[in-house]
Formats: C-alpha cells, sequence, structure tokens
C-alpha cells in the first residue's frame, strides 16, 4: 500500500512535468508546476521530513504558483494576446538535457549506496532545535533576506506601476 | 529504507532537474524559464531530503528549507523585474530583449 502511495506520488510529479514540458500555455504551465510542487510534498512526507513537506506546500504550491499565475496575467494578458510560449534551440536543448538525464541516471545506477539505518526520531522537534542553536546565524540571516527581498520587490513593482 | 527506494527518489530527482534544463534552454517566454528554473532547485531539495534522513542530525532539510526560502525571495524579486522590463519594452519574450538602457 505505501509502495503504491509512493508510485502514486512519483507519477503526480511525471505528469505534472511532462505537461511543462510539452505545453505551449503559460498558464497551463504554471498550473500544472503546482501539480509537481504538491506531488514533490507528498515525496518529503515519505522521506519523513514532515516539515518540509509543509514548508513546501504552504511556500510553493501557495506562494510561488500564485506569484507566477500574476505575473502571467500582469505581463502578456493586459494586451489581450494569448499566453502562449515559443520555443527555439528544440533540437540542442532535448540533446543536453537527455545527455544530462543519461549520464547522471548512469552514474546513479553504478553506484551502490549502502544505506544506514533511517532515524525514527521526531524531526520536527530536532529540526527546530537545530535551527534555534546550530544555524542561529543562518537562520536570522535569511529571516532578514526575506523581509528585504519583499520590500524590494514591491518598490520596483510600485515603480513599474507608476510609469 | 531500502536502497531501491533510495535510487527510486534520485531518478525522480535527475528526471526533474534535466526537465528543468530542457525548458530553461527551450522555452522562450520569461516565465517558463523561472518554471524551469523552480524545477531544477526542487530536484536539488529532493536530493537533500533522500539523503538527510540517514542523519541524525538532519542537516539535510535544514538546508532544503533555507533554499525553499531564498527560491522564494529569487522568484518575488524576478517577478518584479520582468514587471518593470514589460512596462518598458512590452516584451515578455527573451528573444526580443536585446538592448540595454533606456534605448
Amino acid at each position: 500500500m505505501i509502495i503504491a502511495i509512493q508510485i502514486f506520488m512519483g507519477l503526480l510529479v511525471l505528469v505534472g512535468v511532462l505537461v511543462i514540458l510539452f505545453t505551449r500555455n503559460i498558464v497551463h504551465a504554471a498550473y500544472s508546476l503546482g501539480l509537481t510542487l504538491i506531488g514533490i510534498a507528498g515525496v518529503y512526507v515519505f522521506l519523513m521530513a514532515e516539515l518540509l513537506a509543509v514548508v513546501q506546500i504552504m511556500l510553493y504550491a501557495g506562494g510561488v504558483v500564485i506569484l507566477l499565475a500574476f505575473g502571467v496575467m500582469m505581463t502578456n494578458r493586459l494586451r489581450g494576446e494569448r499566453v502562449l510560449s515559443g520555443s527555439s534551440n528544440q533540437f540542442g536543448g532535448a540533446l543536453v538535457s537527455v545527455g544530462l538525464f543519461a549520464c547522471l541516471s548512469y552514474l546513479i545506477s553504478t553506484t551502490s549506496f549502502r544505506t544506514l539505518p533511517t532515524q525514527e526520531q521526531n524531526q520536527i522537534e530536532s529540526v527546530g532545535i537545530s535551527f534555534l542553536t546550530e544555524h542561529i546565524v543562518a537562520f536570522e540571516l535569511i529571516a532578514f533576506i526575506l523581509l528585504v527581498a519583499l520590500v524590494g520587490a514591491a518598490y520596483l513593482a510600485k515603480n513599474a506601476a507608476n510609469e | 529504507m531500502s536502497e531501491q527506494v533510495l535510487t527510486y527518489y534520485l531518478y525522480l530527482a535527475v528526471f526533474l532537474f534535466s526537465a528543468g534544463t530542457y525548458v530553461v534552454l527551450t522555452k522562450r517566454s520569461a516565465i517558463f524559464v523561472l518554471i524551469g528554473v523552480e524545477l531544477m532547485l526542487n530536484a536539488a531539495n529532493v536530493v537533500l531530503a533522500a539523503f538527510s534522513q540517514f542523519d541524525p542530525q538532519l542537516k539535510g532539510q535544514v538546508v532544503a528549507i533555507f533554499a525553499v526560502v531564498l527560491t522564494v525571495c529569487e522568484v518575488s524579486i524576478a517577478l518584479a523585474i520582468l514587471l518593470n522590463i514589460y512596462r518598458k519594452t512590452k516584451a515578455s519574450n527573451l528573444d526580443e530583449l536585446t538592448k540595454l538602457g533606456n534605448s
């Protein structure tokens, strides 16, 4: 049963990515990115990273996808044109990405991962403790960066709206 | 967690990364390129989460959460810049952006 749900989450990711690869409509791509991100959140649950799964759903599936949809509406849709995206360099891009996939898959298939026992602890608690003890400088810094980035984005967008 | 399950997640991450590379290299709309960058960042996060469950200190998860927050910053700034470019040049296609400055 667990294996079936794991494979289902993998299929969710697979279908979302395939839609992104083969669609020309940017809105369809943004919403199938949301599907992919929800599938990845399910993958995190099976990797016993519950906090990461919740952060993924709140920030990615809730924030980034909506931001991208707004980005589409504020640019192409204002002129009433259709939100299609062309493609170029299709042969070269396919060559590079298939080559990358083949090389990395070959490396994974030839490496033998001798796995350690999985940690069966309360992961949220230990992640929270390591945030506030060992990684406290990075934690405060990233909160500051988030604040500065959001204020800066609002300022840039305000200047664009005034002109 | 057995070795097969671990390699299943690694193949998933490799697929996400190469699909993101394809989207970044071929699509011409700037928002599409951002979507491709998101896919590549998520592939890195899947690998971090997959390996961090063998680590008693869970450092991979901590780094992955930092990466998610930084990605949100990156997307908001990038969309604000795109909005500015669109207001100035009426172009959302990356191939049309060939000039610097106000010309």
